[in-house]
This record gives structure tokens, sequence and C-alpha cells, in this order.
């Protein structure tokens, strides 16, 4: 054995070395893929707040010649300088490594490494930047700390570290306080009624009551495990219903507060627990791997009341799903990447299963969302927004945009710390907030509040206006 | 964007990727946690790339990027369980050697800061004062971080583990 540092660090970088590594092409793929609610699929499903993070505005449009709609310019109502701070910096007393914020139910939540094995969190008020409470010492039952962070909603706090999980009261002290363990396979989804998990190990799901952890119902690995173990939990988190993804591609509804089974779904197409799926309402969509060589993604909808199911689109070889939103009841929108890096968006109607219209995307595409009808597409430096008949109304350039709710937009710069816009749609009058200090991947929003974290503070600021 | 965009950054990751995962190993010390920041850092380097094109230390942006994402268990959970349902086992890797295993548990008892500097200075080969400039820190911290590093490593490995020694390199620099 060798004695020297140096010697057994180098046997470290030959075991590194021998790490096998994917292409520089999967690697473009794979960024042009990431999108936040798919590879990030747990954390979306956890944080129900609007993940605005990303970046700055540089502000701006341009034409674009292969397309006959021009893209007016977001007008301008105010310059400011710095953006205007809620209350003061709330400090964390260590230089940590930084993690975004979450925001929930009117407070932003944050956590931190502030020891060896040790993990601080806090939630402040988002109206006036004070704190409501902090809780230190939270330790998780390995000695060697490794991985920490919070999701938030309504109902619950979870603090994560390591393999625990402290489920905590929004409110701030609660002797109801919980923990759970969680393997990195296992999934941990919040629903209004309850805080559902699913072992990996076995397929069982256990609901638990959020305040209490008591557990409120659960599907036993004796009923689910073999050919129909559970794979996967999805639903909407702020409906009634749980919907259980097994291994025969079969859809479990269950009622999210009793676990009682109301229906199981055969889907048109089997459903698999590695694709993405999006509720709307009674609506559950689909979008992942095709069934056979030559097809190269399908979307399948199914119906949670009717059971009803179908394949509504489905694309062949040179294609792949970028994503996929509801764009209005009875309306979805597909993100298609073709070969070098050109894309499609595609809104079909759900119930006749028919494009409704197709139009160039654009290029590096990495995401869609939408608002009622209105469509935003964005490659992570600039972004489209497209009207209910496929038609651009807007493009942002040098900047990440998101929805900050139904009626306006957040523009934040692409890389490191720049200038917050807001733009109204319609309307596309653009408000600029002025300049963060702070990184942007570090940042999420909610209604009139921006919350950052710097490594050493928590910064609330003011985007109303 | 420019026709080659795609051949510089083919480029830049052949270049880099190795030393990427070198660090990413060292701080996790779990090979497929490596694998994939690694890949996730370059997909969001890729989303960015026209911008990190002016960036004067891209390679520093990655170490950024695999910092912030090493330490996100919320993360972990998603991409593990996301790959575990939707991929192929990755392909196999060489068992650690006895050395490594026991240097790799170690490392993780250590601070993040000690941690990082220990791998920029140990596996990428970087100066003192080239971590301290990559860091924001002045030259006596990031000694102070390999010493104490060192002895928490050494700490850490307890009797059992070698007598460790350094061929001075820190002072060299």
């Amino acid at each position: 054995m060798p004695t020297d540092l140096d010697d057994i660090f180098a046997s470290v970088a030959r075991q590194a070395d021998a790490i096998p590594l994917g292409t520089a092409a999967q690697a473009r793929t794979r960024g042009r893929q990431r999108t936040r609610n798919g590879i990030l699929a747990t954390a979306a499903a956890v944080a129900v707040v609007l993940a605005g993070v990303g970046v700055a505005v540089g502000g701006g449009t341009e034409r674009r010649a292969d397309h006959k709609t021009v893209a007016p310019s977001p007008s301008v109502s105010t310059l400011v300088g710095p953006a205007t701070m809620v209350g003061s910096p709330i400090p964390f007393g260590v230089k940590t490594q930084d993690q975004s914020p979450v925001i929930a139910g009117g407070r932003v939540f944050t956590a931190w490494r502030a020891g060896q094995n040790s993990v601080s969190v806090l939630a402040a008020d988002l109206h006036s930047g004070a704190v409501d409470w902090k809780v230190t010492g939270l330790n998780g039952f390995d000695s060697e700390l490794v991985g920490w962070g919070v999701r938030a909603t309504e109902q619950g706090v979870m603090v994560s570290v390591d393999s625990t999980i402290h489920v905590m009261n929004p409110a701030g002290a609660d002797t109801g306080d919980w923990v759970l363990t969680a393997g990195d396979l296992d999934e941990v989804v919040p629903f209004e009624k309850a805080l559902v998990r699913r072992w990996d190990i076995n397929g069982q799901v256990d609901a638990h009551d959020w305040r209490t952890g008591r557990k409120l119902w659960s599907v036993d690995p004796g009923a689910t495990s073999g050919p129909d173990k559970v794979l996967r939990v999805v639903g909407d988190p702020a409906g009634g219903r749980v919907v259980l993804v097994t291994q025969t591609g079969k859809l479990q509804v269950r009622d999210a507060g009793t676990g009682t089974l109301v229906r199981t779904i055969t889907p048109a197409s089997p459903a698999q627990a590695g694709s993405n799926f999006i509720p709307y309402g009674e609506w559950l969509y689909e979008i992942g791997a095709g069934c056979c060589d030559g097809e190269a993604y399908r979307v399948v909808t199914s119906n949670l009341v009717t059971g009803a199911s179908s394949v509504i689109l489905q694309e062949g070889a040179g294609h792949s799903p970028a994503g996929l939103t509801a764009c209005g009841p009875g309306r979805v929108c597909v993100l298609d990447q073709g070969d070098n890096a050109l894309t499609t968006v595609t809104a079909v109607d759900v119930a006749q299963g028919k494009k409704i219209w197709s139009v160039p995307g654009p290029s590096m595409g990495t995401s869609i969302s939408a608002r009622g009808t209105q469509v935003l597409v964005s490659t992570g430096q600039m972004a489209v927004l497209f009207d209910e008949r496929g038609e651009q109304a807007l493009r942002i350039l040098e900047s990440q945009v998101s929805w900050l709710d139904d009626g306006r937009l957040l523009a934040l710069p692409t890389l490191g710390s720049g200038e917050v816009a807001t733009i109204a749609v319609p309307g596309y009058q653009a408000t600029r907030h002025g300049r963060i200090p702070v990184d942007n991947d570090m940042c999420v929003a909610s209604g009139d509040r921006l919350a950052c974290n710097s490594p050493r503070d928590l910064q609330i600021y003011d985007i109303s206006g | 964007m420019p026709m080659n965009t795609n051949g510089d950054f083919d480029d830049f990751y052949r270049d880099t990727s190795r030393r990427l995962a070198r660090y990413a190993y060292g701080l996790t010390g779990d090979p497929g946690d490596a694998q994939d920041l690694v890949q996730e850092a370059y997909a969001r380097a890729w989303q960015r790339w026209r911008r990190l094109a002016d960036y004067e230390d891209r390679e520093a942006w990655l170490r950024l990027v695999v910092n912030r994402l090493s330490a996100d268990r919320w993360r972990r959970l998603g991409v593990r369980r996301a790959r575990a349902a939707a991929e192929p086992p990755p392909p196999h890797t060489p068992p650690p050697s006895e050395d490594t295993v026991l240097l790799i548990r170690a490392m993780r008892t250590l601070p993040m800061a000690h941690r990082r500097a220990l791998a920029l200075h140990y596996l990428l080969d970087r100066s003192v004062a080239e971590i301290a400039h990559e860091t924001g820190s002045s030259i006596g911290t990031v000694k102070s971080w390999l010493s104490r590093g060192r002895a928490g490593l050494a700490a850490a490995l307890g009797s059992d583990a070698p007598a460790l020694t350094t061929n001075g390199a820190d002072d060299a620099h």
C-alpha cells in the first residue's frame, strides 16, 4: 500500500479515469432535453411553485425572416437601478454551498450546510422579508453528510439531510414534526391530502399525514409486487387523485386521501415509468419512448374519470421529445427536436387526435410551458411565445424566461448576475426591476417576489409593478 | 449560431471531461454520481454555450456547477430514480482499489471546502495560487484548507491508514 498521499490520490485518479463517460453529442442532447419537468421530475413534482430559476434579462426582440409574424418589441415602462430588496439580506452565518430556495404559501424556505453533519433551515415571509422561523442542527442518520436540500408545499416543508427527510410545519415550531428515510430510488411526492412515498425495493406505496406522519393508507407489496409492481407515482399535487404507474403499463387511479382504488386504466399504449406525465384536470398526458423500432416517441392521453385512452401523436426516426404541456382545454402542445437541433411546436386536439397547428420552434429549444393557449418555448438563452394559432407573438433575447403567473413572464439573465424584468401577456409591456447581484440559478419567483440565495445570505426582491 | 459551434463544444468536452470526472469523483466518491454530474454539467454548458464562450475559465464554471449539483439531495433522488426507470444500468466500472476506498471514505468526512481544495490540488494538479483564484480565497486560506484536509484524512483513516506524507508541492507553487 502506498504511503504517500500523492500516490493514493493517483490511485483515486486512475479509478476516476475508468468511469465510463457519455459523449459530447449525448451531453448536447441532454442539454436540449433538459426541461424542468423532465430529468428533474421528482424535484418538479415536489416544488409546486413556479420554478422561476434562471437568469436576467437583456430584453429585446428580433424579426424572423422565415416567419410572417413580426414579434413586437416589449415596451419598457420603467427604468430602475438595482432591484428593490424587501427587508434586509438574511445571513446564513457561514459561507455555504448554495442551493436555490423554494417558495410555498407566501413563504420562502432555504436550507444550508451549517456544520460537518448539520443542516439549518429558515422560513421567511415573502411580503415583509422577515424571518418567520429557523431550525438548526438537523442531522441525518449517516455520519457523513453528502447531500441536503429543501422542498416545500403549503402542507409541509421537507428538509432532506442525506437519506433522512424532516417533514416540518410551514408555519413554524411544531411538536408533530417527523422524519422518514428514503433511498435514492424511492419517490417522495407531495399531494394536498397526503405525502406519498414509494419504496423502490418492492413497490410499496405509503401515504402519510402531513402533520403527524401517521400512515393514512398503504398499497402493500403483496398487492403490487411481482408482475404489476408500482414503478412510479404521478398525479396533480393539488388534485385529489394519485396515479400509480405499474410494471405492466397500467394506471391505478386512487383517492389521495383514502387510497381507495377508483379505477384501473389500461392505456392505449402501455404507460412507462420513465415517461413525462402531465396531469391536467381529469386528464393525464404522457410523452415517452415509442413502442418499437421506427417510433421515436408517442403521446398518450388517459381520462382518469372515464378510463378512455388514446395515442394522439406518434413521431418516427429523426425526432425526439423535448417537452409536453397542456395548452388549453382539450389541447396539448409538444416540443419536438429533430436533427441539427431544429425544433417544431405542435398543438394537438386531444379529443380528435389531430394536429391543430405545427410551426418551427427556436433552434435548441429545451422547454415548453403554457398559460391558457399561450405557449412559451425557451432555449435557456432566449424564448418565443406562440399564440393560440401558433403564430409568434413575442421573442425575448438574451434571457431565461418562464411564466411568473397567468399574465406575466419573468425574464432573468442567462448567466451570472444581471437584470430582472417582467413582461405582461398579452400587451407585451416590459417592466424592468433592476439588477440582482447574485447568481440567477439561485433564484425562485412567485407573484411579486423574487428570492435568491447568495453564498452568504437570502435576498428577497420586489418585482411588483 | 456559428456552424462550428458543435465542433467547438465537442473539442472542449474531449479536452476537459476527464478532468471534470476526476473532480466529481473526488467530491462524491460515487462513480455513478460522478458520471451523471459530468453529463449534467456539460448539458448545462451546452445550453449556455454562446455565453460561456466568452468566459475566461469555462472549466471553473463546470466545477461550480458540479459543486452545487453534488450537494443537492433532492436532485440526486430524482436523477437516480429517473435513471433507474428510463435507462439501462451504466457500463460496469472496475472495482476501486483498497486505497481508493479508504481515501474516498475519508474524503466524505471532510468539510466541502477542504474536499474541494484537496480534489483540485491532488486530482487536477492545481497550484495553491490557482485554487485561491478559483475559490476567491487567499493563498493562506487555501493552504489552511489543504493542511486541515490532510489532517482530517489522517484522522478519518485512523491507525490502519498509511502514513500521510506529501511531496511538499504545496509550498512549491
